[in-house]
């Protein structure tokens, strides 16, 4: 998938656990562990918005854009 | 003149007692629904409990040889009569089995089918596809009772059959529509259920 989520980066430079992430942005532990994956079809900007604020970060650092090889504007 | 919430905020005791009897807290539309599904499934029940009754007090009066005041035009009438007229004997219990076998059809698939989805309403989410396959179902088994008393006339009388015995076009007319609404309801549920599982999928 395009989009990379770099949530685990973020919870281990933050030191915190799924668990604590979960219960303090409401969604649960399945949820976010299936974000983490990017196993989901999108993400609602409240919930966006509550994971930059437990984390102190902005949806950049959480997000990240990786072009299909062989698209216009890959590496390869 | 107060607002509800300032009412609630000084007179707590008041608000609950009262709100039992004037619902000023509503009920969630789950719970509602779910009441008024086991209200359905309690009537499909019961239903189905006097119609096999019904019957079972007409073939048991058929077998024994009690005379059964049947008007001529009475599918089972036509039948007995056919049977005579060929020699089998009418107290026969497999052909008088045979002969009422329509009749559970006609009358039980419906309520079948209908206390079906009414268990599937109470039990789960509503907008699954098993609740539109249960919409589809019960419309499909009303179609079949339609066609069944029309095509081998039930007993004018008879509690359930009398419905969509051909009495008439307008009986005739009520059916079709429950039929086309079971089916659109299946569609629309249909539907829901897809645009409900894109949205689980959005966290």
């Amino acid at each position: 998938m395009p989009i990379i989520v770099r949530l685990d980066v973020m919870l281990a430079r933050h030191k915190m656990k799924s668990r604590d992430l979960a219960a303090a942005i409401g969604i649960t532990e399945a949820n976010l562990s299936q974000l983490k994956q990017g196993h989901v079809r999108g993400v609602r900007f409240a919930t966006l918005e509550a994971i930059c604020a437990a984390l102190d970060c902005q949806p950049g650092d959480l997000l990240e854009y990786q072009s299909p090889p062989g698209s216009p504007g890959s590496d390869t | 003149m107060m607002n509800l919430s300032e009412f609630r905020s000084q007179h707590p005791r008041w608000s609950r007692f009262l709100s039992r009897f004037l619902r000023l807290t509503p009920r969630p539309t789950s719970v509602m629904i779910r009441r008024r599904a086991y209200g359905l499934m309690l009537l499909a029940s019961i239903s189905m409990f006097v119609g096999v009754l019904f019957v079972l007090h007409m073939l048991v009066n058929a077998v024994a040889g009690q005379p059964i005041d049947l008007p001529q035009s009475s599918y089972f009438s036509r039948l007995l009569l056919s049977l005579r007229s060929s020699g089998l004997m009418p107290g026969s219990i497999f052909l008088i089995i045979v002969a009422f076998t329509p009749v559970f059809i006609a009358v039980l698939a419906p309520l079948i089918a209908l206390r079906r989805l009414a268990k599937a309403l109470y039990q789960g989410s509503l907008l699954n596809m098993v609740v539109a396959s249960r919409f589809d179902r019960l419309a499909n088994t009303l179609l079949l009772s339609l066609l069944i008393s029309y095509l081998l006339p039930l007993r004018p009388g008879f509690p359930m059959g009398y419905i969509p015995a051909g009495n008439g076009f307008y009986s005739f007319f009520i059916f079709l529509i429950a039929i086309g609404l079971c089916h659109t309801m299946a569609g629309i549920i249909r539907e829901g259920a897809r645009a409900a599982e894109e949205n689980r999928q959005f966290v």
